[in-house]
């Protein structure tokens, strides 16, 4: 009788733990679905019943079409990957994942409608994007009026998370003028060069990102000289004067935070007119740049005229960390089955955009996880103070104020590269400059706001 | 009398349905009004020059934003800045910049006064673009706050409320509108068709011409900046792109030609038809600039003076017909 009575009670009690390592045994784990099956053209997503809705809200049309397109598919990307393996455990049942876009068009009145109509009309449980501040400013404030998660991957302007603008809906993965300028200021520390040209785009953008480098620069290399400061105006065809005045002064470095086009005309023009590097005459001039992770002017100006340039993105894909490795080798070997637009050099791997997109959706994603909900009153404290430690990386969400925060990698280009672009330069190993050195700014008046 | 009576009826209808809709269409849409009249009334604005006029304005939107960036910088600077001082202020700052503006474009008329509103237009772009200390630059001024509709110790409504902005943002907006018709139905408005339609036959009469002009782009522009306001308390952040840049001055351009330009309701109209044509189009497809572009090519060619018009024009045949049988 008794022996029978332990019995029982072992049979409830592993019974018991199974439920409770239920959860566990279904979690999703990124990159172990069936992402040989994902193709951005041909996504498909369960458009009916209990789902997680998603809204990319960023830019569809005209010239930076390119933006929302690789939202769709790096969010389709994840999406795919935890979709495969049975969606995710969220408010009691398993859901997997839809994605909505919602077209901004780079204008905030438009911005404004498509996410209202995402969180009213389509009741999504987070949208994400979006390039340009003056559009995330109009994001946050829908997220606060509708009580929806908002996660900004792209506006840059270090004033979006401070008050009035910050709102406790809001959440920022991607980093700042002031990570940005701070981080390629210490990449300079030891380093030969300590002469610098700025040439900036003459917008908040490109002089913040300038007042950033400056100011840090002064604080952690302040024997370094700003020999020249030029701002251009956006989208210049012939940057011959400016670049002309930087061979005049002797700059050991060009840098800039123009993107776009004007990126792809600084890096051409100083190749053609023979800008080379003081510091190493074999070289072309180094430019410095959050921007140069787009391949398509290191095609033009070919390999060897792209070493020495310098990237300060945010995210980087560190070849040496096994699970960014896997990544990068899952996305090549998909790539090439792709057809346009995805089959162009720019989605060839994923540029250090593309992959703190990725990094930002399964963040989200493993937060609701934790959270075992979409509900924002749940998800909020979750991600506060929340550290995500996946694809061997280490980024904290700042309680305060929803910043992410995390060490950001410096790299010079190299050619030959290890990314299998036989035509171009591309990054090499990082140097992963502490997040200490590069913090973004902080509002005060947010200080103690969690009381954790 | 039966005519007027109908009127009456016509309006009491107008107004029952204006005060139900939010309830009826929920949030969303009521928001999409709102934008919607937001813009009929800064359309009525430009058709104050282009219709009555007979001026062509390439760059009206440096009096909606004008309107629009100093209610956001009063609602920023001046503490418990009360809400209908902050719509006079954008009303009074288009005026004033109209006014600053008059005396070079009064003067003249044509591809010129196109010309140099497009100029004076884009100069103000730049201005606030680069002047970001105070305007903020690209990323503009937002989250000030909105103040409530307060009539001291009487009532007190939150109007950062979606339902109650509605309310309040239509009934200002209805009133611009009233005051602007009215305004178009006085002898100086008559005039103003008089200088639109033989200005210098107007001058002959000892009407003082470029007096006039000037009063009819003030008041444009008052009522323009009046929108901006509106559009300042709506959509709680201003910026360049979307109070000042071109788009901004050619959307009241379209809007007007198609509603129709010979009538004071035909930018409202187009502004209604375009704002519900830009809802249903980002539906299906994201290129609603070509759906907007290929509207406005079929109006031009089939129905020159807007929608209005084709209806005035359906009314006539209409009734001509049941007079003949």
């Amino acid at each position: 009788m008794k022996l029978r009575k332990v019995f029982f009670s072992a049979i409830v009690a592993f019974f018991c733990l199974t439920l409770l390592g239920l959860p566990q045994a279904i979690a999703f784990e990124p990159l172990k679905g069936d992402l040989a099956t994902f193709d951005p053209n041909n996504q498909i997503f369960p458009t009916s019943g209990d789902t997680i809705k998603v809204a990319i809200t960023d830019v569809f049309t005209g010239p930076n079409a390119f933006v929302g397109q690789s939202y769709w598919a790096t969010l389709g990307f994840v999406a795919h990957d935890i979709n495969t393996q049975g969606g995710i455990l969220v408010d009691g049942k398993m859901k997997k994942i839809q994605i909505i876009k919602a077209d901004t068009q780079g204008k905030p009145a438009v911005g404004k409608r498509a996410a209202e109509k995402a969180c009213l009309q389509d009741k999504v449980d987070m949208f994400e994007g979006v390039a340009g501040s003056h559009v995330s400013k109009v994001l946050q404030q829908v997220a606060k009026k509708f009580k929806t998660i908002y996660v900004n991957f792209a506006a840059f302007s270090d004033s979006l998370m401070d008050v009035p603008n910050w709102n406790e809906y809001t959440f920022r993965i991607n980093g700042t003028a002031s990570t940005c300028g701070g981080a390629l200021a210490y990449f300079y520390k030891d380093r030969p060069e300590k002469k610098f040209y700025i040439c900036a785009q003459d917008y908040l953008w490109g002089h913040s990102f300038a007042k950033a480098f400056k100011t840090a620069l002064k604080k952690y290399r302040p024997d370094a000289e700003i020999v020249g400061e030029d701002y251009h105006k956006l989208f210049l065809k012939d940057f011959a004067p400016y670049l002309e005045k930087i061979r005049a002064s002797g700059a050991d470095v060009i840098v800039t935070a123009a993107w776009g086009a004007d990126n792809e005309n600084m890096i051409k023009q100083s190749r053609q007119l023979g800008l080379k590097s003081p510091q190493n005459p074999d070289q072309y001039i180094p430019i410095a740049s959050p921007f140069l992770d787009d391949t398509r002017p290191l095609e033009v100006i070919g390999g060897p005229a792209g070493r020495g340039l310098v990237l300060c993105s945010d995210f980087y894909l560190d070849r040496r960390r096994p699970m960014i490795k896997k990544l990068a080798d899952i996305w090549n070997k998909q790539w090439k089955t792709w057809k346009k637009p995805y089959s162009t050099e720019l989605y060839r791997w994923p540029g250090s955009g593309w992959f703190r997109n990725i990094i930002g959706d399964y963040w989200y994603f493993d937060i609701i996880q934790k959270a075992g909900s979409t509900k924002p009153e749940k998800v909020i404290p979750t991600w506060e103070g929340n550290t995500f430690t996946q694809f061997d990386l280490n980024i904290y969400m700042r309680p305060d104020d929803h910043q992410a925060i995390m060490e950001r990698p410096v790299a010079e280009m190299v050619f030959p590269n290890m990314w299998d672009q036989p035509n171009n330069a591309a990054p090499g190993h990082p140097v992963w400059i502490p997040a200490k050195y590069c913090m973004p700014t902080f509002d005060d008046k947010l200080k103690g706001r969690v009381k954790k | 009398m039966r005519n007027n009576l109908s009127r009456w009826i016509y309006w009491v209808v107008g107004l029952v349905i204006l005060a139900i809709y939010p309830q009826v269409v929920g949030i969303y849409y009521t928001n999409v009004f709102v934008g919607f009249a937001i813009f009929g009334l800064y359309a009525v604005t430009l058709n104050l020059l282009l219709g009555y006029m007979g001026v062509l304005s390439f760059g009206h939107a440096m009096f909606f934003g004008a309107g629009a960036y100093s209610t956001a910088l009063a609602l920023t600077h001046i503490q418990g800045f009360p809400l209908l001082p902050a719509l006079l202020v954008g009303g009074l700052a288009g005026a004033m910049l109209a006014l600053i503006l008059c005396p070079l474009l009064v003067r003249v008329s044509g591809t010129a006064f196109a010309m140099l509103t497009l100029a004076f237009g884009q100069l103000i772009f730049v201005i606030a673009l680069k002047y970001r200390e105070v305007t903020g630059g690209e990323d503009g001024v937002g989250g000030y706050p909105i103040p409530s509709f307060n009539i001291p110790g009487v009532v007190s409504i939150d109007m950062t409320d979606q339902i109650n902005f509605y309310y309040f943002a239509v009934t200002v907006i209805i009133v611009c509108l009233w005051l602007l018709w009215f305004y178009t139905k006085t002898p100086f408005g008559s005039l103003v068709v008089g200088v639109r339609d033989n200005a210098m036959r107007i001058d002959y009469l000892g009407f003082k011409l470029p007096q006039t002009k000037a009063v009819n782009l003030i008041v444009s522009g008052c009522f323009a900046g009046i929108a901006g306001a509106i559009y300042a308390l709506f959509q709680n952040l201003v910026s360049t792109l979307g109070v000042l840049d071109i788009g901004t001055s050619f959307a009241p351009i379209l809007m007007a030609y198609i509603g129709g330009l010979g009538s004071f309701f035909g930018p409202i109209v187009g502004s209604a038809i375009l704002h519900l044509l830009e809802d249903v189009t980002f539906r299906i497809t994201e290129q609603i600039e070509l759906v907007n572009g290929l509207v406005f090519i079929l109006v031009v060619l089939f129905a020159p003076m807007g929608i209005v018009g084709l209806l005035r024009q359906a009314k006539a045949k209409w009734f001509h017909k049941e007079k003949v049988s």
